[in-house]
């Protein structure tokens, strides 16, 4: 039998050959030096990889925003808004209604004089 | 069943939990959807993957974005602790290995560290079963081969400003 490619012996590392390729390299490893340190090798390829995978799991939390804040008017400019709006309509109405008194008060007194 | 698997598997492919647990949320939707599913460990990991695939264009927006709040957070930072430290310069320099690979060794090797065997890792990422050995082999060797790079240039910059 020829040597081990590595596909193969991560394959049978990973329990994915069927029972008789399996026992075929085993059978090859226990003869052949020079693949049995390949399966050493790659057996400390598959916990490194792992060990390296499981530190991704340190990364903090919440970096990223779910989603951009979106830009809103802060309510308090709308408060203020409102009540400068309110404020005016009130003050214009008073006016108008003063001017309006004046203007009959005025009318009247020129009736009464005539 | 598979939530905590994929969630997993999510937030180490994009980095982020939050961002993770959404694409999660969104495949669950999706399989809920689908009437019959043939191996739903497979098809659940192939849906992910391709979501996380369509927002690529997405991630490159955040990843800028994430940077600049990164910067942003240095500036504003207490010293942590010793071992937080250590543990984040762990967890870039992995994060800078895993990103070095390419996408599909990436995907088969995050795949198998959930527990995925060959056929369903060959089904989710369309591989024939015969190649996901050799997939899984190049992935290992190359992530603790660049992961340990990185790590030796560390040490050497350590030395150097210690000197």
């Amino acid at each position: 039998m020829q040597h081990l490619d590595e596909g193969t012996i991560h394959s049978w590392l990973d329990g994915a050959l069927s029972a008789d390729e399996a026992a075929r390299v085993e059978a090859h490893v226990k003869e052949c030096p020079q693949c049995a340190a390949a399966v050493a090798e790659a057996r400390g390829f598959i916990a490194g990889a792992s060990r390296i995978l499981t530190a991704l799991d340190n990364a903090p939390r919440g970096v990223i925003p779910v989603a951009a804040p979106k830009k809103r008017v802060d309510p308090i400019v709308w408060r203020v808004a409102a009540t400068l709006l309110v404020v005016a309509a009130g003050t214009l109405v008073v006016f108008r209604n003063a001017g309006r008194e004046a203007q009959i008060a005025t009318t009247s007194a020129d009736t009464a004089s005539s | 069943m598979y939530n905590a698997a994929l969630v997993r598997y999510l937030t180490r492919r994009l980095g982020d939990r939050d961002w993770a647990e959404e694409v999660a949320q969104e495949t669950f939707v999706r399989a809920l959807r689908q009437t019959s599913i043939q191996n739903e460990r497979a098809w659940l990991f192939a849906v992910a993957t391709n979501l996380v695939r369509d927002e690529a264009r997405k991630d490159m927006r955040r990843r800028k974005h994430l940077a600049l709040l990164a910067e942003q957070e240095r500036d504003e930072m207490v010293e942590p602790e010793e071992t937080t430290i250590e543990r984040a310069q762990e967890a870039a320099m992995a994060r800078k290995a895993v990103d070095a690979l390419a996408e599909r060794d990436r995907l088969a090797l995050l795949m198998r560290e959930e527990g995925l065997d060959y056929n369903e890792i060959a089904e989710a990422l369309e591989l024939s079963p015969g190649s996901v050995g050799t997939t899984l082999s190049r992935a290992r060797r190359r992530l603790v081969e660049s992961y340990e790079a990185l790590q030796k240039s560390r040490e050497e910059r350590e030395k150097n400003a210690a000197s």
